[in-house]
């Protein structure tokens, strides 16, 4: 142990000898023995490489040669390392020579640097910088480094490598040396590396710059500031200072600097870009220029990296305003050479614009903003910045269009320019509209169109069909849409589509929007931005979002307004579109029923007829209603809806009063009404009904029973809970429906001004026997009671007066019926017009004229009836229909011109006249050819009505004080 | 290319150019293939440096290429006797006249000198020093600053070799001296924030302590370029001595600011200096002194060599050195502008500094320097001029004592004289 230690000792002291012997040489012959081992065959022997130490120790001259020989050294070792990891069976790897070598000229360069530091360290640094350059693109073939692409794994592979890790050990403390002492160009031998042998040297910057990032970021953007300076601000007279070398250029510098901040930038990002901001807050001393001197040399780096640009953008845009604005805008001044210049200034940002992605949103909204003087948003910007701005802003638009065109065949990436300015379409839709400038608004324009040309067309031509709300704004979105049209196919569909679906998610008052909207867009022609073309296909659009209409037509939450709008937007694709493009056939159902209950929804809400929203809606109906078939379906809902439940109320049926508006009051006094009198109710009432009636019928006192549980108060009087004056516009209404259904020309007329002549010749005779069909089903659906009686001798034969005393609860019933249904008779007024429709509708004016007969039978009363009441009203009413229908021919048909002065017997005399000549003479059936005449020719039928006749003047003998002069009419001209 | 071929071009190069000078002596030639074709090939071979375009500056010579060529011309110029021939290679190898590859041959120069200091080539200092003092000042300077840095900076033992220089070539020690005084001029820069420049006008400790051995050593160093003014540089200095921006004869001027504006040295040289790692060797005492201290050393040797001026006036009154016998040494120019930068320097408030600071001490230096110069006749000015001259400063008791005179002393001027011998 002891020996072995003394032997090391020796050992060490005989090398400390040779060195001091070689050293003892003189400077001269030092060199020549470097040279002539530099030339030796097989070159890194222990003893050369110490002389080598020696030499550049003791001949400052070698330096360069002996680092040289170093580097060689370096890549010899990396050389045997490479090999032996290729092909460990042959090859040797290091031998202890060369790691003994390798470690001594580590040692030794450690030593410099350790001793003399700051003189040392700039040599060395630039020495290991481009050695390790040299020696990576020098192995860039070997099959065992990962490619360049694999950054990482480069990196821990070239990290693994010993002699590699010793070099980069090197450079590392000379830099730390360098970044302490605070030397501003100890990077640029770092930057020309990187740009003579990327991408082999990256792993080094990433490495380096992960070791020192914030020193990096620094040094790199500052030594690239510097230079692009000189290169750009100098003239070239002056012979250019030492920093820069010939070849250098401007690209060259930009993109050395950008290959080290990308680096970077996967892992200090943030500090990156904290310090190009930092670089643009605190421009350099030179207080004329200095800040746009930065701007532009950020500008050109972000050109260069999209990376970097992207990062950026959001903080920058923050950073400006109009003071900032105005601050650059005279330092250019003072250092602009020309109009230039300012050109390619102005394409410069033509171009960071398009490819910015983040904050891109914001950047074209500052230079709206810049350029249109808003001065909410940049207030106090001088004229001529903004001049700049407008003139800068057509070019960016234009090539923001041009950009999305070409983009618009590619997939959706979600990293350019369009991405932000697509996710925020609103608030540019927004601007529009509500901007009052013309020049903001076209620059919008262009925005939006570019917007609208990547994807997004239907998205932002919908959205502003949402939020449009005046004819203005129509016209912006009109104007949009001339644009885009040519370039986006089947647009107007996407609109339509995207429009429905989107307002689902809205609130009620967009989708109304969306419907005015869509209404003045369909229903103006001819205005300077519509050409006709686009009203028929958007029109035909809307076919797509039929059923979308109906839906919001018949939802219960729907407001009137949307449902009023919906019904227009309805009419107007009824109108003009084809029922087979509609697909009618498959829509007809639901249209129609949602049709027919919007339009009890308006009755029910006390619409009256001259009302829009009631006329829209009938015009709708008699639209959709256009052939019988399809007027059979709307006929069939609209009647069989008006004899339902809840509609009869609108035409007067009666129904028990808690159904009335009294029902919270009866409710309450529950207990009152129980203890009320039956007694004295009776009394109460019969002492009206005697006075009322004791003039005219002396000693008959007339019995009024009230029927009702004993204990529970008088039967409630059942009542209509509409008003009279509501009750005849709303049969007014259902009539007047039907009777434009009816009319052979509806199609193309502004219902509200036409009024229908009540001639035969004005109605459809198919559509009227229709109408006849449904609305008896109607009146047979309306109760159990009507469907059986009907049905039960549905025979339009009318039998022997005598017979109808079996059927008088039937004939009360719909009596009573006709009575609460007004309309009825209105209807039957139409269907008279066609005889056999009429005939058709017969057993309901049998039963009327049967309950007549009873009635007017039973009275004593020595007098006319009273002109108000139900009967004589409805005698009047069955006489006329009768006439008009012509079941009964002239002079028999004049009975009714006497009801108000015979009396009621008489009357029922009358009518029992009239029931015989139905009876006797129906109209005729159907001829050979199917053919029906359109007016019954009672003189052809051969019909005696001397018999009928006779009955009528006995009365008129009767009653000639009153009647004489009424003869002439009831004889036969013949 | 192997090192027997680029050697033996190299060697046949130099030994046509030999040719050419020796046989211009006889005859000069005239003809087209002579000298300009030859210095051009020069340039190719030898610097591998083709063409004369200037953007075209890249380096083929690998650096143990540069190694070898420093080498044989270092050799080269140690055999060739003929010191005429000697200078016109080296000469033409580095003309400072020919623009071609300017840089890379003045880059390749520093080494070359470099290597004649470390093998103490004495062939290699003279051509060196005579090309200094020949060429423009700029590439003498740079030079200066290249043998600086690789001696007083990098080297570890540079400054030794450095000091030892002075036995192989006293001219070349004075003209490095003339060079460094010029280049590191100590200038206080306004802008303060040019923190390197202002370094970089101080000469760092190692420097100082080179030349101040050298003066200590040969205190006639400073005018051996007056006294030793040979055919060679006689003939080499009159062609080139209407150059307007070439370094001075004598290193006087620059040493006599050194030593008065050392003491205003700021305190990063100072502090660098001081702190610099020298703890493993420390074999010369003077490697440990500070700064001001070698500044002391430096004032004291400046005034012995001011009285060792006597043959170099001499010798300039003898019409010999560049045939003009009213050569100034150190003339009245040069001390204003000295006493305007002291006055740079100098606080202006007091006009009489506190004893013991460094303003009181540079005008006592100021005073010392002048006195002696005067009597020794380099500096030649009357008592009245140089009265009118120092008025400005802050005055001192020594220097009313050398401006004025005490009153009693008044009948005996040339008594400092008599001191000095």
């Amino acid at each position: 142990m002891h020996a072995s230690n003394t032997k090391v000792l020796i050992d060490e002291k005989a090398k400390s000898k040779q060195i001091n012997a070689t050293s003892k040489l003189g400077a001269q012959q030092m060199v020549h023995w470097f040279v002539a081992s530099s030339y030796a065959s097989s070159s890194f022997t222990e003893e050369r490489v110490k002389n080598s130490v020696a030499l550049l120790h003791r001949v400052p001259s070698a330096r360069n040669a002996v680092l040289h020989r170093f580097t060689m050294l370096y890549e010899e070792a990396i050389r045997a390392s490479l090999d032996q990891m290729e092909f460990p069976t042959t090859a040797i790897g290091l031998s202890s020579e060369m790691t003994s070598s390798l470690e001594l000229v580590t040692t030794t360069l450690f030593d410099l640097l350790n001793e003399n530091g700051e003189a040392w360290a700039s040599i060395l640094c630039s020495w290991s910088v481009e050695s390790l350059g040299q020696i990576s693109s020098c192995y860039k073939q070997r099959q065992v480094i990962p490619p360049p692409t694999n950054l990482s794994r480069l990196l821990s592979f070239w990290l693994n490598l010993v002699p590699m890790r010793m070099l980069l050990d090197v450079y590392r403390t000379s830099l730390n040396i360098l970044i302490q002492c605070n030397v501003a160009s100890c990077l640029d031998s770092l930057l020309s590396a990187s740009s003579n042998h990327s991408p082999y040297f990256d792993w080094v910057v990433a490495d380096i710059g992960n070791a020192f990032p914030n020193a990096v970021i620094e040094r790199v953007l500052n030594t690239g500031f510097s230079k692009f300076c000189k290169l750009r601000w100098t003239s070239i007279s002056i012979t250019p200072s030492s920093s820069i070398t010939m070849n250098e250029s401007e690209q060259s510098i930009l993109t050395s600097v950008i290959r080290i901040l990308e680096h970077l930038a996967t892992f200090h990002q943030t500090q990156i870009c904290e310090k190009m901001l930092e670089m643009f807050k605190t421009p350099p001393a030179d207080k004329s220029t200095g800040q746009i001197k930065i701007v532009f040399f950020l500008m050109r780096v972000f050109s260069a990296s999209i990376q970097l640009l992207h990062a950026t953008t959001n903080l920058f845009v923050n950073e400006i305003n109009a003071t900032t604005l105005n601050q650059l805008h005279k330092q250019f001044k003072r250092l602009s050479k020309g109009p230039e210049e300012m050109e390619s200034l102005c394409s410069l940002v033509v171009h960071l614009v398009c490819q910015s992605s983040t904050g891109s949103y914001s950047l074209v909204n500052l230079m709206i903003a810049a350029a249109s003087h808003d001065s909410q948003k940049i207030g106090g910007l001088e004229k001529s910045v903004k001049d700049i701005f407008s003139n800068i802003l057509p070019s960016i638009l234009k090539d923001l269009q041009h950009l999305a065109l070409s983009k618009q065949s590619e997939d959706k990436e979600t990293n350019n320019v369009f991405f932000e300015l697509s996710n925020n379409y609103p608030n540019l839709c927004k601007d529009i509209i509500t901007t009052s400038s013309d020049e903001r608004k076209k620059w919008l324009h262009s925005v939006l169109l570019s917007v609208c040309l990547n994807h997004h067309a239907s998205h932002v031509l919908s959205h502003l069909l949402i939020e449009s709300t005046t004819a203005a704004h129509l016209e912006i979105f009109l104007k949009l849409f001339n644009d885009v049209k040519p370039f986006v196919p089947e647009l107007t569909e996407k609109i339509v589509i995207r429009s429905f679906t989107a307002i689902k998610q809205m609130p009620g008052e967009k989708s109304l929007r969306l419907l005015i909207n869509l209404y003045h867009l369909t229903s103006q022609t001819g205005s300077g931005l519509v050409s006709d073309n686009f009203v028929t296909r958007m029109t035909h659009c809307l076919c797509i979002v039929l059923d979308e209409l109906v839906s919001m037509l018949g939802h219960l939450s729907s407001s009137q307004q949307i449902a009023f709008n919906a019904v227009q937007l309805l009419y107007i694709i009824l109108s003009s579109v084809s029922s087979y493009k509609i697909k009618l056939d498959m829509r007809l159902m639901p249209l129609t029923q949602t049709l027919v209950f919007y339009f009890y929804k308006l009755l029910h809400t006390g619409h009256v007829n001259n009302d829009q929203a009631m006329q829209c809606c009938q015009r709708t109906l008699v639209q959709l209603s256009q052939t019988p078939e399809l007027f059979a379906v709307v006929c069939r809902f609209v009647l069989e809806a008006s004899v339902s439940q809840e509609n009869s109320i609108l035409f007067g049926r009666r129904v028990e009063s808690n159904f009335s508006e009294n029902e919270s009051h009866s409710s309450q006094d529950l207990c009152t009404d129980h203890h009320v009198s039956l007694l004295s109710m009776h009394r109460k009432l019969s002492a009206q009904t005697i006075s009322r009636r004791c003039s005219s019928v002396a000693g008959f006192v007339p019995i009024s029973i009230e029927t009702g549980m004993v204990g529970s108060g008088p039967k409630q009087k059942k009542k209509c809970p509409i008003s009279k004056v509501a009750q005849t516009s709303n049969n007014e209404s259902l009539s007047l429906l039907l009777y434009r259904c009816c009319c052979k020309t509806t199609s193309g007329t502004d219902i509200s001004h036409f009024s229908i002549p009540d001639v035969a010749q004005a109605f459809d005779a198919v559509k009227l026997s229709v109408l006849s069909t449904s609305l008896l089903s109607a009146i047979m659906a309306s109760s159990p009671y009507l469907a059986t009686a009907i049905t039960l001798d549905g025979e339009p034969e009318w039998p022997s007066n005598q017979v109808k005393k079996f059927t008088i609860e039937r004939d009360l019933k719909v009596f009573h019926f006709m009575d609460e249904h007004p309309f009825a008779w209105q209807l039957l007024s139409l269907v008279a017009h066609n005889y056999r429709s009429l005939w058709n509708l017969s057993p309901i004016l049998r039963s009327c004229i049967s309950v007549l007969i009873f009635h007017f039978e039973a009275s004593r009363y020595n007098e006319p009836p009273s002109e108000t009441s139900l009967h004589y009203q409805v005698a009047l009413q069955v006489i006329q229909i009768a006439r008009k229908g012509q079941l009964i021919p002239p002079p028999l048909c004049f009975v009714n011109e006497l009801f108000h002065i015979v009396t009621e017997y008489e009357i029922n005399v009358l009518m029992v006249v009239v029931w015989n000549f139905i009876k006797d003479y129906p109209p005729p059936l159907e001829g050979e050819n199917n053919e029906v005449p359109v007016t019954r020719n009672f003189e052809a039928e051969g019909i005696n009505l001397q018999p009928y006749l006779a009955t009528i003047h006995t009365i008129l003998h009767a009653n000639i004080d009153k009647l004489g002069h009424m003869f002439s009419r009831f004889t036969m001209q013949s | 290319m192997n090192q027997r071929q680029y050697t033996a071009s190299v060697q046949d190069m130099l030994r046509n150019l030999e040719n050419v000078f020796k046989n211009q002596t006889g005859a000069p030639q005239t003809g087209p293939y002579s000298k300009e074709g030859l210095i051009l090939r020069t340039d190719n071979i030898i610097f591998r440096q083709a063409g004369d375009w200037r953007g075209q500056q890249v380096q083929v010579l690998s650096p143990l290429e540069e190694l070898e060529l420093i080498d044989e011309l270092c050799i080269y110029l140690q055999e060739q006797k003929h010191e005429y021939v000697r200078y016109r290679v080296f000469e033409t190898l580095f003309s400072t006249a020919r623009d071609n590859a300017l840089e890379y041959r003045r880059e390749i120069l520093c080494r070359l000198v470099s290597l004649g200091v470390a093998s103490k080539s004495a062939a290699v200092l003279e051509c060196a020093a005579l090309w200094m003092k020949s060429c423009e000042k700029e590439h003498a300077s740079y030079l200066a600053s290249a043998l600086v840095t690789d001696y007083c900076t990098l080297q570890r033992n540079g400054v030794a070799e450095l000091k030892s220089c002075c036995n192989v070539s006293s001219r070349f020690c004075c003209v490095f001296m003339i060079a460094v005084t010029s280049k590191y001029n100590m200038l206080v820069k306004n802008n303060a924030d040019e923190h390197e420049s202002e370094k970089a006008s101080w000469p760092c400790a190692a420097l100082l302590d080179v030349v101040q051995s050298w003066l200590m050593f040969d205190p006639a160093l400073c005018f051996c370029t007056a006294t030793q003014m040979d055919k060679l540089w006689r003939t080499v200095l009159k062609a080139t001595q209407s150059m307007l921006d070439s370094l001075s004869l004598t290193p006087l001027d620059g040493l006599a600011r050194w030593c008065v504006k050392s003491l205003f040295a700021p305190t990063t040289v100072n502090k660098t200096t001081s702190t610099q790692p020298r703890d493993e060797q420390p074999p010369e005492s003077s490697e440990t002194l500070h700064y001001q201290e070698l500044h002391s050393r430096l004032h004291y040797a400046f005034l012995k060599a001011l009285l060792a001026s006597k043959p170099a006036l001499k010798a300039i009154a003898k019409g010999s050195v560049l045939g003009n016998p009213d050569l100034q040494l150190w003339n009245k120019t040069e001390v204003h502008t000295l006493i305007g930068d002291l006055m740079a320097l100098c606080d202006h408030s007091d006009l009489t500094p506190q004893s013991s600071s460094s303003e009181q001490a540079a005008v006592d230096r100021f005073a010392q320097i002048a006195q002696i110069a005067m009597s020794m006749r380099v500096l030649n000015c009357t008592k009245d001029q140089f009265q009118s001259l120092s008025d400005p400063l802050p005055k001192t008791r020594l220097l009313e004592l050398v401006a004025y005179g005490p009153k009693r002393r008044n009948s005996s001027e040339e008594t400092p004289m008599e001191t000095g011998y």
